[in-house]
């Protein structure tokens, strides 16, 4: 408490402007950050005045720093020059230092912002403002082939971690002036850097200024990744259901920028956010505009029909099997039956924790270090396939729905959607086991009344379906084939 | 004060639906799986039921013993629901009856009146299908066909379903009743009903063994075996395969047959019928119905013995369509001469064609239709036209020098 109040106290005489003492900023600076070790400051000198150069090592690059900086200013304190007013710093500035970017800091904390964002602070005596200069070459992540949105035939970059590259990947695929760049920052304590990008002219006002006021609104202590700002500016009523999506290819978001949608993009996190995004969206994959149209809308078809099943085949099977015996064909109750005879478990039980064992599988998979790679799946396929049904614990017909089930859920582009999924799927198992295909037909009503009351930014999650929007049908499970675009 | 009853009335629909759920739950391993039920007289009580149940571990790859993949379960009872019950006692679970296929009816059983209320259980019953198809055991008992067992088919009953659909579809030597069909037809006023008859070829207690599946030679065999004759839910008798097929034409009922018509002395040419198609007109003239039967048939040869038709010429095939016509004339005329003397039912349903066509004149006759059956007027003119000829229309056996 103490602690904090302090805090808050000192913080105030930070925010007041700077005096012209350069020794006195340079104090409150180092006061500011606790002399942290990664300061570093040196003394320079310019003509006749002295004054600081200061950095984090850890921020700005030696080597940038080198060239960008101490070769300019080798000269400077030979010279003549005096610099003792902000105007006299700005023709120096633009002498010796002309194209770097720059910025001037009034109070410490401002000066601070700047040097935590990789700058370096100029403080000259007899100045009442600090220049500072972009320094830059952070070390980052080179640009990779995706990991999670995978395509044959198109793109094979990704989206890395640094802000100001995944601007460029999406600039270099839209050479459009028209192409907007919105800076905020967020996170009490990390402050965060989001960039939110929109077509000017294909955006809508009302969806940018919706998205600006939700940015502007965060009120969060820390970021750390996009997930955390899809979180809070979904403001999203559904516990399953993502209303944005999410993304590590540029071309998609290009695509999605030239459609009229907005990109959010959070400094540290190779995932931006697109929004609005509705139910169609979650099934088209980048690949699909690569491919012939019909062979796109075919894998569309499929993968929403996989989804269906890994939603319902599960809860089908047992309510089939427990209440309505005479739907299954004849010689496959026989060989049903005769799976099940003499197993110490009913079918319910078994398919239930034969699904949670796949999902155990699946987070130990996700979890296991590399080194130990094979063992998960090894694992799995005989404890799970062969030995449970050998020992007679299951059928083997309940581990090909199983399986099946799996297999189906796996097929959804995007992962965070498919996910959700294995969660329904559990409550519809409970609905079919205990009321059978009545029982199911509940779920379906209760779902369909969850989606049909999404909404992702003002547009209702099941369009063009419901609303029915006859044009946007061309590109949600069909394909459209592109055609040159009549002049008129 | 709204919304708390909207709140009770929410709570007592999801309590009364989670606990009225699984009332009727069954596991695949708490059930044996019947597959046909035959009834007989009984000896103590009414009804004698006999019920082939699925060996079902037979039907599962890792628990298959090499046993047999059924077996047969009795019991007696007054009503069917004891003689199930007393089953079910020795079954010691629950039997599902959902996937039964066959009823088997015992000859003797219909011939006396104990029939009848025996249906109504049928339908009444729900876990029935009302499509089962319906048999009637003809010179054996009817708890026979179940306990046989046959190479290449698991289940014996469904050899009989089979054979049934497919006889029905390609030869029409068997009316294939099912359930369904026939509470229709015992409760309409201007048809009787009919019933498939089955009968095992060479019975032999051997074929109740798995060691029968070992031999080369299968002498036990269930076949169809034509049509019984009923009077509501009554038997009055039998009609082969051949007149079945007679019946059927006399209803629109063949899809496809194949004839064997007589060309010379012991000599034949057989027609493939291909397409066949029966108008029915009755009217009621002079006291009693007129009945006019126009059968139109499409059909080719298929074999031809007779070297007076050259099936090279077009009169070959003109003999062969005047032949073919006569026989079919002959036949169905024949046929329904017979079940008018002997039997005196309308198995034909030509008092529904009546009813249909002229429906006052039915109303009068209709509180004694089978008697006006009886004093029917019927012509049958047949028109066949035979098409072609197998691949070879000049027959060696005009070229084997003499």
């Amino acid at each position: 408490m103490s602690v904090s109040r302090a805090l808050t106290k000192q913080e105030g005489s930070m925010a007041m402007p700077l005096n012209k003492d350069a020794n006195d900023t340079l104090l409150q600076l180092r006061e500011l950050l606790g002399n942290s070790s990664d300061f570093q400051s040196s003394a320079i000198q310019i003509g006749t005045s002295h004054g600081f150069l200061c950095t984090l090592t850890s921020m700005a690059d030696a080597q940038s720093l080198m060239e960008k900086l101490h070769e300019p200013l080798k000269g400077s304190a030979a010279s003549q020059l005096s610099v003792d007013s902000l105007q006299q710093l700005e023709q120096f500035r633009q002498e010796k230092l002309g194209v770097l970017a720059f910025a001037y800091a009034a109070t410490v904390q401002e000066a601070a912002g700047q040097l935590l964002s990789g700058d370096a602070l100029l403080i000259v005596d007899g100045v009442e403002q600090v220049l500072c200069i972009t320094v830059g070459g952070m070390p980052t992540r080179a640009i990779e082939a995706p990991k999670n949105q995978k395509v044959i035939r198109g793109m094979q970059e990704s989206f890395t971690e640094s802000l100001e590259t995944n601007i460029s990947l999406i600039r270099r695929r839209l050479r459009n002036p028209l192409l907007r760049f919105e800076s905020f920052m967020a996170g009490e304590e990390t402050k965060t850097c989001i960039s939110l990008a929109y077509l000017a002219n294909a955006a809508e006002e009302s969806l940018v200024s919706e998205f600006r006021l939700r940015l502007t609104n965060m009120r969060v202590k820390a970021i750390y990744d996009s997930s955390n700002v899809e979180e809070i500016i979904s403001q999203n009523r559904s516990w399953f259901f993502p209303t944005l999506l999410s993304l590590e290819r540029p071309d998609t978001a290009a695509s999605a920028l030239v459609e009229g949608k907005c990109v959010v993009i959070v400094d540290g996190s190779p995932f931006v956010l697109i929004g609005p995004a509705v139910y169609g969206n979650f099934f088209q994959s980048a690949g699909d505009y690569y491919v012939m149209p019909v062979l796109a809308m075919f894998m569309r078809l499929m993968r929403h029909v996989s989804l269906i099943l890994s939603l319902f085949l599960p809860a089908l099977y047992i309510s089939v099997i427990y209440y309505h015996s005479e739907m299954v064909p004849t010689l496959l109750l026989y060989s049903i039956s005769g799976q099940e005879q003499g197993s110490p478990f009913t079918t319910g039980v078994a398919l239930v924790a034969m699904t949670l064992l796949f999902e155990l599988l699946r987070e130990a998979g996700t979890r296991v270090p590399s080194v130990l790679g094979q063992a998960v799946p090894i694992a799995g396929a005989i404890v799970l396939g062969q030995a449970a049904v050998e020992a007679g614990i299951v059928s083997s017909i309940l581990l090909i729905v199983v399986a099946a089930t799996e297999l189906c859920g796996l097929l959804v582009p995007h992962y965070d959607f498919s996910s959700t999924v294995r969660l329904i799927r559990f409550g519809l198992l409970l609905l079919g086991a205990v009321l059978g295909v009545y029982g199911i037909f509940i779920g379906i009503a209760l779902l369909t009344v969850h989606l049909v009351s999404l909404q992702s930014f003002g547009v209702p999650y099941l369009t063009p379906v419901a609303p029915m929007r006859p044009k946007a049908h061309r590109d949600m499970v069909f394909r459209a084939p592109l055609k040159n675009e009549d002049a008129s | 004060m709204i919304r708390r009853t909207i709140m009770i009335i929410l709570l007592g629909s999801l309590i009364s639906v989670a606990l009225t759920g699984c009332w009727d739950i069954r596991t695949a391993n708490q059930y044996v799986i019947v597959s046909s039920v035959a009834v007989m007289n009984g000896e103590k009580f009414n009804y004698h039921v006999y019920l082939q149940i699925i060996n079902t571990m037979e039907f599962a790859s890792g628990k298959r013993r090499g046993n047999a993949t059924t077996y047969v379960l009795d019991g007696e009872g007054n009503t069917m629901n004891e003689a199930f019950f007393k089953i079910e006692e020795k079954a010691g679970r629950k039997l599902e009856l959902s996937h039964m296929m066959l009823l088997m009816l015992d000859e003797k059983l219909l011939t006396d009146e104990k029939g009848l209320p025996f249906f109504d259980f049928l339908e009444s019953m729900a876990d029935v299908r009302n499509d089962i198809q319906m048999v009637v055991a003809h010179r054996i008992p009817a708890s026979e066909p179940n306990k046989i067992l046959i190479p290449m088919v698991t289940v014996s009953v469904g050899k009989i379903r089979y054979e049934l659909d497919s006889v029905a579809k390609n030869w029409g030597g068997t009316p294939n009743v099912h359930l369904k069909d026939f509470i229709r037809d015992i409760t309409s006023d201007g048809k009787q009903p009919v019933i498939s008859s089955v009968t095992i070829e060479h019975p032999s207690s051997k074929a109740f063994n798995t060691e029968v599946l070992k031999d080369t030679v299968q002498s036990t065999q269930i076949i169809a075996d034509g049509t019984a004759v009923m009077k509501r839910a009554k038997l009055l008798g039998f009609l082969t395969v051949e007149e079945t097929r007679d019946v059927l034409w006399a209803q629109n009922k063949i899809k496809q047959t194949s004839l064997t018509v007589p060309c010379e002395s012991d000599k034949y040419v057989q027609v493939q019928i291909l397409h066949s198609d029966s108008h029915v007109k009755v009217d009621y003239a002079n006291h009693r119905p007129n009945v006019r039967i126009q059968i139109n048939v499409k059909g080719d040869i298929s074999e031809n013995q007779c070297r007076t038709i050259r099936l090279d010429k077009i009169n070959g095939y003109s003999k062969t369509e005047s032949i073919t016509e006569q026989m079919i004339k002959k036949g169905v005329e024949g046929t329904i001469e017979k079940v008018q003397k002997e039997y005196g039912s309308d198995i034909f349903g030509f008092g529904e064609q009546m009813m249909r066509q002229h429906y006052r004149s039915f109303n009068k006759v209709k509180s004694d239709w089978d008697q006006e059956f009886v004093k029917a007027k019927v012509t049958v003119a047949v028109k066949a036209k035979i098409q072609s000829n197998g691949i070879v229309s000049k027959s060696f056996l005009n070229d084997i020098p003499k």
